[in-house]
């Protein structure tokens, strides 16, 4: 029985295969970033990679350059503000989706993903143009609003989806055990929700922070948010900076994503 | 009628109760009253309306019509948080984020009564199931048994009037089942707890309550003490849904009905009849002996404990299904053995109308 021991070739050369794609979707996802931190410490002064040398300069500058930190805190104050409208807006609705009796609730969990099929650049448009004819012109507000009408989905998907997966039973047994609707949402729904909502905020926003497609059409003026600061950056003089500026924002990412794994474990996000 | 409640009024009266799901009928006119104390099982196959019976009285289902009392108070008219009664839900729906003692400690918490209480009451009922030590677990580090035990005492802390369990041993392995079952009748005869008990498995019903209702398309079958429902059933399906059956055709004249072998069983119907015996109410005897009412041959023994249940084919085509005890004579057949077959007791026959 040496066969049942080892593989047969046509085996081996699956599990080889397996093997080689999966460092290579690793390579793909990790590289890029480590690249673009390699170069942001770099001495010279246009984009290039390897790096020559080493230097903090162009952290320096960064934070030297008052229209960045600007651009910074706008991106900052949206991401709090997709953060904030999406958990208002996107918890409630997913719990008429998942657990509402009135006609139509199916139709409303298909619509309420509509904003996000649509390419973020259109969105972005519709928005532009739907703001202008009712006076509200681009800005924090404008934009904020646009891309959380293009990342709700998300809050939604992924509060449904956990929701989807809790029994009734608990609901009722906690009726039954005498709570009124509000007593069993404050505490058996939404305790049990939490690690979707926490894993919903930190997606819509990372997306508030990092969103372009939309962002470009309704920031405002003089409140323009790190991606489009960015993107202009790139545009004018490509240094080592826009590396750094990346470099932040990949830090920002791992940080966020480290605070969600440490307090509610990072496979709940999947839940 | 035989197993109704007798005595006065009912401290649980369920009349005319109906419910549709579009154009399922789960409830039809369903009416029942059950005395103070008084453990009641409802017992049918799924889709029976013994759950939705059950989801009326808790109110998690509103019937279309009917009317339910507890202790003289319309249950209907409360709100779901404030009926009497206290659920064990089927796979006991414990709060997964709360500890044992929090868990069992929620009703209280909800009805606003105050921490130290609250603490003595739950420590009250974790001794009286036998849980205290395991207070601070949470229910995901509970064995089957043990989550069905706080699930018990959560339902019971807040002293419902009423406590209802649904298929409450089925996630129970099949050795823990019997125990569990005894225990917890104990302890609701111990507590004078009058209790609905919903389940789908016959040897249940028969071992844990007072009254059985059989229940079937929306209806109660029947309502009697456990041995009532399994020597006098009052229609074929109750019997065959109650142990283990053969129905015999035979024909009635004259207020008799005859079964081979010349047994005599009084009737009050005539022409085509079914006859209900039990497995254990048969005599196996030689072939050849002349008191046999049917002759036929062994397919199949298979031996449960004390005893053989034996699959016999008749020559006419009729199959029965026979029980006999291991240590007697006909405790060692083989298949194929020719035998006959003849009914010890005409009296414990129930004869039933062919068409019912």
């Amino acid at each position: 029985m040496s066969g049942a021991k080892r593989l047969a070739l046509t085996d081996r050369i699956g599990v080889a295969a397996i093997y080689a794609i999966g460092f290579l979707s690793l390579a793909l996802l990790v590289a890029p970033s480590l690249i673009v931190v390699a170069i942001s410490f770099d001495t010279r002064s246009y984009v290039s990679f390897p790096p020559v040398g080493f230097t903090f300069d162009w952290y320096v500058k960064l934070f030297a350059t008052p229209e960045l930190i600007r651009a910074m805190w706008v991106s900052l104050k949206v991401g709090l503000i997709v953060t904030g409208l999406c958990l208002a807006l996107g918890v409630p609705t997913a719990i008429a989706c998942v657990r509402g009796r009135f006609k139509g609730r199916q139709a409303l969990s298909v619509f309420v993903l509509f904003p996000h099929m649509v390419p973020g650049i259109v969105l972005g448009i519709a928005i532009l143009f739907a703001g202008a004819t009712i006076d509200a012109r681009p800005s924090i507000g404008l934009q904020s609003l646009a891309v959380a009408c293009f990342i709700l989905a998300v809050m939604i998907r992924i509060v449904m989806a956990r929701l989807m997966r809790l029994d009734v039973a608990l609901e009722e047994a906690s009726a039954n055990l005498g709570a009124t609707r509000l007593q069993t949402f404050r505490h058996v729904v939404l305790p049990l929700l939490l690690p979707a909502i926490w894993a919903g905020a930190a997606f819509t926003f990372i997306e508030g922070f990092d969103n372009i497609s939309v962002a470009i059409f309704t920031h405002g003026h003089r409140d323009r948010p790190l991606p489009v600061e960015l993107m202009s950056l790139v545009q004018n003089d490509n240094t080592p900076m826009v590396a750094a500026v990346s470099a932040a924002q990949i830090a920002l990412s791992v940080v966020i994503l480290g605070v969600v794994s440490s307090t509610l474990g990072l496979e709940k996000l999947n839940d | 009628m035989d197993g109704a409640y007798v005595g006065l009024a009912p401290f649980v009266a369920i009349d005319g109760l109906t419910k549709r799901f579009g154009d399922h009928v789960a409830l039809a006119d369903c009416a029942l009253a059950i005395g103070r104390g008084e453990i009641v099982t409802l017992l049918g196959p799924s889709g029976c309306g013994k759950t939705t019976l059950l989801r009326c009285i808790a109110g998690f289902t509103e019937p279309d019509a009917g009317s339910i009392a507890i202790d003289d108070a319309d249950t209907l008219a409360l709100p779901v948080n404030r009926r009497p009664v206290g659920v064990v839900f089927q796979n006991y729906a414990l709060f997964p984020h709360m500890t044992v003692a929090a868990n069992i400690g929620y009703g209280l918490k909800m009805r606003g009564v105050p921490k130290g209480e609250i603490d003595r009451r739950v420590a009250d009922i974790l001794a009286l199931v036998s849980l205290s030590e395991l207070k601070d677990r949470y229910p995901i580090a509970l064995s089957g048994g043990q989550q069905q035990r706080v699930a018990v005492a959560r339902a019971l802390v807040v002293e419902p009037k009423l406590l209802l369990l649904d298929e409450a041993f089925n996630a129970l392995d099949a050795k823990l089942r019997a125990g569990m079952q005894a225990e917890l009748r104990k302890l609701i005869k111990r507590l004078g707890m009058t209790a609905i008990f919903v389940t789908h498995d016959q040897d249940e019903a028969l071992a844990i309550s007072d009254r059985v209702a059989v229940m079937g398309s929306g209806r109660i079958a029947q309502v009697a003490n456990p041995i009532d429902i399994y020597d006098r059933p009052v229609s074929p399906y109750v019997a065959q849904f109650v142990g283990t059956s053969n129905m015999l055709a035979a024909r009635a004249a004259g207020g008799v009905a005859t079964l081979p072998g010349g047994v005599k069983l009084p009737t009050s119907y005539s022409g085509d009849v079914q006859v209900l015996v039990r497995p254990q109410n048969f005599e196996i005897l030689d072939a050849s002996d002349a008191r046999a009412g049917w002759q036929g041959r062994v397919t199949f023994g298979r031996p449960a404990g004390a005893i053989v249940e034996y699959e016999i084919d008749a020559a006419d085509g009729t199959s029965f299904k026979i029980a006999a005890l291991r240590d007697s004579p006909a405790g060692h057949l083989s298949a194929g053995t020719p035998v006959g077959l003849a009914v010890r007791d005409a009296s414990a026959c129930v004869v039933f109308e062919a068409s019912a």
